[in-house]
């Protein structure tokens, strides 16, 4: 059988993910293993506080001194709280809590499946009758959907704060303008379409990383091969995914919700 | 007798490179066949075939006349619970204990937990391990790692086991006793195995028939004794263990 050249083999990969996906959705649907679920809720969700909470204030206080440098030149430091809520909630809060949760949780989940795929530990669940995707991959998908939102608005929350503490106490913006000025311009829907932001990011970490961990070959190097490479794809899909979210989300709002 | 287990010119190539050309075998109901050959000749991956944990290119499977090689996975689900696989490198869950790893085929089958306990240590004790239970994989030897994954494939009573080098990297008194076990199971069920191995010794103890595999196709199939008193140079030369003769261990392989 002839190996096939490299533009097919990405047209077979594509159909790979596209099938993975589809039996990770079907799988999702009937009863998993409740201790695996919760186990990796706490992996991903409660352990990745510390490194939302770092990135996220910080973010908003760059966001923040950036935002302050130049609209202090047109004198419109008001707005500064305003840009760093929104800019926090639809597009850098859901970005940077996904590129975090892709670097520490998807490289893991890679790394994690990888190992199990090289060891043969898979080929064992599936003697013993169980469905790899049923019992690994599933868990991991759902925790991945519900945990993304959820460290997305901490990112959100504790980027706003960061932003408000740099600026009432460096740039001496009031805090109470400060405060009222980002709740009139962030809006129940911004808030929105992070979150469905956030959701779709969480499902493509999840696919990407678990499909790559699950066809992991050739030892100890095809493990740190699938790790770098489901980081990688993960980044790219979020980033892009984030382009064309933004357009439909926006399209979206403007079609139904004015 | 019908044949259990059919294999027709079964080929399987990776990557370009043909591992398996061509494989034809059967297998009557409760004989244990061991497979000998070189490594890398593709013994673990004509097992794979026979559990559908990989797909031939080319060439037909049957189990009881039922052709299986085209079966989807869960049809194979249903078919595996006949059979069982003692992997090569164990492949022990490492998140779960010996004990979960051992009760894992039973929760499938969803039986209950007190059944289950009682099976798991009776067969724990059976492999010679009866106070590991709680452990983790990580701080077994690799011998008891094998003794365990043994156990797990042994859980269910299956009417078929396939076992990956079972005796590899077990010393010689538990290489007997996983021989007299392969035995024991066939004796005490009718159990039908297929032993993959470069045990000679422990070959000879346990097969019906043996079977020797170079190149990726059968070269050389028969009873115990047909291969003690085989002429053949190459059979002679594996049986012996030899460096030189006809087959070269260090040619470069095609």
């Amino acid at each position: 059988m002839r190996y096939p050249s490299r533009p097919f083999r990405l047209i077979e990969q594509a159909g790979e993910i596209s099938i993975f996906f589809y039996l990770t959705i079907i799988a999702c649907c009937r009863r998993m293993p409740k201790a695996s679920f919760t186990k990796q809720i706490f992996k991903m969700g409660v352990e990745s506080v510390p490194l939302i909470l770092i990135t996220g204030s910080f973010t908003g206080m760059v966001l923040s001194a950036q935002t302050y440098n130049q609209l202090n030149k047109l004198g419109a430091e008001t707005l500064v709280g305003p840009i760093v809520g929104v800019g926090m909630v639809e597009s850098l809060g859901p970005v940077l809590a996904a590129l975090m949760m892709s670097s520490r949780v998807g490289g893991s989940m890679a790394a994690e499946l990888g190992t199990m795929q090289v060891t043969e530990q898979v080929d064992a669940l599936r003697v013993f009758g169980a469905d790899p995707i049923r019992h690994l991959v599933a868990p991991r998908f759902l925790a991945c959907l519900f945990v993304t939102p959820l460290l997305t608005l901490l990112a959100d929350v504790i980027g706003m704060m960061g932003g408000h503490v740099i600026s009432t106490n460096f740039f001496h913006i009031d805090a109470y303008s400060y405060v009222t000025q980002t709740k009139a311009y962030l809006g129940g829907w911004q808030i929105v379409s992070g979150v469905i932001k956030a959701f779709v990011f969480g499902g493509i970490i999840a696919t990407f990383c678990c499909w790559r961990g699950l066809v992991t070959h050739q030892g100890a190097e095809g493990v740190g091969r699938a790790t770098t490479q489901a980081n990688v794809l993960s980044a790219i899909g979020i980033l892009v995914s984030n382009f064309f979210l933004t357009i439909f989300l926006t399209q979206f709002h403007k079609a139904f919700l004015l | 007798m019908s044949a259990l287990i059919q294999i027709k010119g079964l080929c399987k190539a990776f990557f370009g490179k043909e591992i398996l050309r061509g494989v034809d075998l059967q297998l009557n109901k409760g004989e244990t066949m061991v497979v000998l050959g070189e490594s890398g000749t593709g013994k673990s991956v004509l097992l794979k075939h026979l559990i559908g944990l990989m797909k031939p290119d080319t060439g037909e499977i049957y189990f009881k006349n039922e052709r299986v090689d085209s079966l989807n996975e869960k049809q194979w689900l249903e078919k595996r619970k006949m059979m069982s696989f003692v992997f090569q490198s164990a492949a022990l869950f490492d998140s779960l204990s010996v004990f979960d790893n051992v009760a894992f085929p039973l929760r499938q089958q969803g039986m209950l937990e007190e059944k289950i306990a009682n099976i798991v240590r009776e067969r724990l004790h059976h492999v010679g391990l009866p106070h590991v239970d709680k452990l983790f994989p990580s701080s077994l030897s690799g011998g008891m790692k094998k003794r365990v994954s043994v156990a797990r494939a042994l859980v269910l009573n299956p009417e078929i086991v396939l076992y990956d080098e079972p005796t590899t990297g077990l010393d010689p008194i538990m290489t007997a006793q996983i021989s007299e076990m392969i035995i024991q199971m066939k004796k005490d069920y009718g159990v039908t195995s297929i032993v993959v191995s470069h045990d000679v010794k422990s070959a000879l103890s346990v097969a019906d028939v043996l079977v020797l595999l170079y190149e990726g196709k059968v070269y050389a199939k028969g009873t115990v004794e047909e291969f003690k008193n085989s002429k053949d140079s190459m059979v002679r030369q594996f049986l012996e263990g030899r460096s030189e003769g006809p087959i070269d261990p260090l040619r470069v392989r095609s």
